[in-house]
């Protein structure tokens, strides 16, 4: 059915952001250079404390559902599922495993052969920053306590990278709520958003590049590139994550239960961004996760600027990955010619503008500081500052990193595998890491401070549902929870009589059932069956805008829908 | 030359000033003690053998 004419303004929402980071993992031995990393990353997997997932998708014996199956996906409106036949985890090579972590509700699984790890939802970029770097943490306690029982002289490598630098890519995902509406603008309406956001992205590699020694999958040779990633987007946009991958993914997997398959232009969606790289230093992953916070705020409020569209993004790719020296101009489907700083500066001019006309109040945190920090990291690059951006950005760090390395030993050049092993160790979770070294020294850029990432490595944040999912998760157990996923949480619990009885609590909403709506719950209530009935009560009471009561349907969006 | 070393260069040219150079060369002095300091994770990365059995034994499965 088509949606009614759109006479209202578009409908705004939070940019709650998710993060699902993919390691490099294998193990280092002498006697055998064979590929490893199914037995790292189970190894890694199997040190982290965690409420296993059990038969969530139930599919025929011969399952029909393709999405489902290849992507992880589930399928909409639950027509395909089936009690017939599962498949077990040993099955799902991308979803192998997958633990929910009671200490703060973020999850940890493999996928393919990867250690795979996803932050909680957050609010904000400062929050997102935290989350990930608690989630290194817990993978490098992790990777510590696997290597302490290896043995002779066999050692696990976790990374925090893209690529092997052999032809193999593994990805890093940021997710971040979107309303329906603007969702099916990007993909199936509008004829600016898709190619604008995409145009967008391939520029911001000037700043979230992690760096890379060579180029791969066919790309034009290259010392020294500022993107992992760059070399495998192969299109504009696409569903496929594993090949030809596209710069916007177009994935439709709201994560929002039932919400968020509604066509409601006001109902929730999520956009999963397979585009950026893994980054450490936190400066980088501010910039990438609140920049485009605000670019997607902007495109959301529907106000976006067609002539800042690239006329090839996935030729732009690669060329604006390779050019180091951040001087060569790509072209626009204006016919107009640009570097990337010149076409980021437009966004930025852009930004400032909607930031003073419309604002991104409730719906970016602290987006001035991040316009402040965007103009900055700008400015210093165009100024030719781009040494004093090594503290900010992986991509400059690296490169510091490897140019002090060749200055050192002449008998090095960028074709030597030297100089590889120190892009791979650049991102070692272990002791090696380069970046932990530098951050050791006080060299790194600190936009969170070390009390906040212990937090949250511990505690769930307070501000969105991850706080009741780990809470519950905290209250049941293992012999209680029956399936665990981002929206729902099914349990098992006694019955009156024999048979168990199975509570489902819809965690549909990221925006509800934080802390403040449900840690009064937890003290008042005695036992698990209360507790599920009070935050059953809690969240299916909707509030309209002004705080009235609505007869609309249950669960729906609250104070999140401006 | 290196490309940093070659921005900085650049760099140094344009600035104008004698203060805003002496500043930037101060803070430049600093950031070359603390990577100095982290030199040491980069002599004992490469200071553990192979590099080329380590690349081998990185090689990895594709991913998403």
């Amino acid at each position: 059915m088509r949606e009614p004419i759109r006479d209202n303004p578009p409908p705004r929402v939070l940019k709650v952001s998710g993060a699902d980071i993919e390691l490099g993992n294998f193990v280092v031995r002498s006697d055998d250079p064979g590929c490893s990393c199914r037995e790292a990353s189970r190894a890694l997997l199997a040190e982290i404390k965690g409420l296993p997932r059990r038969e969530l998708y139930r599919y025929n014996s011969q399952p029909t559902n393709w999405q489902s199956v290849v992507y992880g996906a589930r399928p909409v409106g639950g027509g395909a599922l089936h009690q017939g036949c599962s498949f077990d985890d040993h099955d799902l090579p991308q979803d192998w495993g997958r633990k929910f972590l009671a200490e703060n509700g973020g999850c940890v699984y493999i996928d393919l052969d990867h250690l795979e790890l996803c932050i909680p939802e957050v609010t904000n970029a400062w929050d997102h920053v935290a989350a990930t770097h608690a989630m290194y943490r817990i993978a490098r306690s992790a990777l510590l306590s696997a290597n302490e029982k290896q043995r002779g002289d066999s050692k696990i490598q976790a990374l925090v990278n893209n690529s092997d630098g052999q032809g193999n890519s593994y990805g890093s995902h940021i997710s971040f709520l979107l309303t329906r509406r603007s969702f099916e603008n990007i993909f199936s309406r509008k004829s600016v958003d898709l190619p604008y956001l995409a145009s967008f992205q391939v520029s911001s590699l000037i700043y979230t590049g992690q760096g890379k020694v060579g180029s791969e999958n066919g790309s034009l040779q290259a010392a020294y590139q500022l993107s992992q990633r760059a070399d495998f987007f192969e299109s504009l946009t696409s569903l496929p994550t594993t090949y030809r991958r596209g710069i916007v993914n177009s994935r439709d997997e709201a994560l929002c239960g039932a919400t968020g398959y509604t066509m409601q232009p006001d109902s929730y969606a999520r956009l999963h961004s397979i585009f950026f790289d893994s980054t450490l230093a936190q400066g980088s992953t501010l910039l990438k996760v609140g920049v485009m916070q605000i670019i997607l705020a902007m495109i959301e409020a529907e106000q976006r600027n067609a002539s800042l569209v690239l006329d090839d993004p996935v030729e732009a790719v690669v060329q604006i990955s390779q050019d180091v020296e951040l001087k060569n101009c790509v072209p626009l489907a204006s016919g107009k010619r640009l570097t990337a700083i010149e076409l980021q500066e437009l966004f930025l001019q852009d930004a400032r503008r909607f930031a003073d006309e419309v604002g991104f109040d409730g719906i970016v945190p602290r987006a001035s500081e991040i316009l402040d920090l965007w103009e900055d990291t700008l400015a210093k690059l165009r100024a030719g500052d781009v040494h004093l951006l090594a503290p900010r950005l992986d991509w400059v760090l690296k490169l510091m990193t490897l140019e002090r390395t060749l200055d050192r030993r002449p008998q090095l050049n960028w074709g030597s595998p030297e100089l590889k092993v120190l892009d791979l160790v650049y991102s070692s979770l272990d002791d090696d890491g380069l970046f932990w070294s530098y951050q050791k020294t006080g060299f790194t850029e600190v936009f969170v401070d070390d009390q906040r990432i212990e937090e949250l490595t511990e505690t769930p944040p307070d501000d969105t549902r991850a706080w009741t999912r780990a809470m519950l998760l905290r209250c049941a157990g293992d012999d209680v929870i029956d399936t665990v996923d981002w929206d729902v949480i099914s349990f098992r619990l006694r019955g009156p009589r024999y048979w168990p009885v199975t509570r489902k609590i819809s965690l549909g909403t990221p925006l509800a059932l934080t802390r403040a709506d449900s840690e009064s719950i937890f003290r008042r209530c005695e036992n698990l069956a209360e507790v599920l009935d009070s935050i059953n009560v809690a969240s299916c009471q909707p509030i309209t805008e002004d705080g009235t009561d609505s007869s609309m349907s249950a669960c729906q969006p609250r104070e999140s829908i401006h | 030359m290196r490309f940093l070393v070659r921005q900085n260069n650049r760099h140094s040219q344009s600035a104008s000033g004698d203060s805003a150079d002496g500043s930037l060369n101060t803070i430049r002095a600093q950031a070359n003690d603390l990577l100095s300091e982290a030199d040491a994770a980069i002599r004992r990365a490469l200071g553990n053998g192979d590099s080329e059995s380590f690349l081998r034994a990185g090689r990895q499965q594709g991913g998403q």
